[in-house]
């Protein structure tokens, strides 16, 4: 691939950003092309020697806030003819609640898949008090000279407190599962920016 | 290492390569190479951060007939290195603290 091939399909990749953030970007990967080559490399062994298109779409997509992508998609191109803001306002009541309404299902997607995780570490904490209460109860039953019940409460939370510690670590790995998730689900709404106008 | 600490870090590398003066892209990834590897791509979000925080501003000049980015550090940004190394003195003895008792290496290594 040569300067020209990576310039031009990086700016294909970004397609659909803001005109300066897709200019930035270029100048700043051609720039690097360019000083490498000053450094005695052949154009291609620098290029070659440069991350991927596909790598400084994803960092450039990164660097920019999601609401500049948002701005930027909404915002018209051109004056607003009466008709068209007519239409707009006219509309509200039904492009307005679909506009909420995906809003909230993608914020009660992701406040479900916190919760999960919440009740994971619920779990957790219970099974550590029934480890504890097994132990005060065989006691209790010892005491009362109850010896079947005593050593039921025993099995029970020798059993429940085996278990914190995976389930522990169940916890822990969603946990770290749901950030990556989260991560993934910024980028993936940045990536529809790009591809929907590209 | 914590993704939030890393990325702490790296930033004040960039303006630690810019304090002394103004330097491009590539060059200032030359410069952290021996010490930190730092690709093209993750260079790019740090200097747009560090702008967008006016702890650096970007002027291009020309350079062997074509424009180049430089970048200078502001005020702002070497108060930034400042903090840093301010911070970074109570994190070395947090440090020993931690490590007093392990082997000799470990210490000598930080002091």
């Amino acid at each position: 691939m040569n300067k020209t091939e990576y310039l031009d399909t990086l700016r294909k990749k970004l397609d659909g950003l803001p005109r300066e953030d897709v200019l930035h970007a270029v100048s700043y990967y051609a720039e690097m092309i360019d000083d490498r080559i000053e450094d005695g490399m052949d154009e291609r062994e620098a290029v070659a020697d440069i991350v991927s298109p596909e790598v400084a779409a994803a960092e450039t997509l990164r660097a920019i806030p999601l609401h500049k992508l948002f701005i930027a998609r909404v915002k018209p191109k051109r004056a607003l003819r009466a008709w068209e803001i007519l239409f707009l306002v006219l509309g509200s009541p039904i492009w307005l609640s679909l506009l909420l309404a995906a809003v909230a299902v993608v914020l009660g997607v992701y406040a479900v898949l916190w919760s999960l995780i919440l009740c994971l570490y619920a779990v957790e904490l219970s099974l550590m008090a029934a480890g504890v209460a097994g132990a005060f109860l065989f006691v209790f039953y010892l005491a009362d000279q109850s010896l079947p019940a005593a050593l039921f409460v025993l099995g029970t939370g020798l059993v429940s407190a085996g278990l914190v510690f995976p389930m522990h670590v169940a916890s822990a790995k969603a946990t770290k599962g749901m950030v990556w998730f989260s991560k993934r689900l910024f980028l993936g709404m940045k990536s529809f920016f790009v591809r929907k106008r590209g | 290492m914590d993704i939030q600490l890393k990325r702490g870090l790296l930033d004040v590398c960039v303006l630690a390569a810019i304090k002394g003066e103004a330097s491009y892209g590539y060059q200032i990834i030359k410069d952290m190479k021996p010490y930190v590897e730092l690709s093209e791509s993750t260079l790019y979000p740090i200097l747009r951060r560090l702008e967008a925080q006016e702890l650096l501003t970007v002027r291009s000049a020309e350079h062997n007939g074509r424009l180049r980015k430089y970048y200078h550090i502001t005020p702002q940004g070497l108060s930034r290195i400042r903090d840093f190394k301010e911070e970074w003195k109570e994190m070395l003895s947090i440090y020993k603290f931690v490590v007093k008792g392990d082997n000799e290496y470990e210490q000598d290594g930080i002091s």
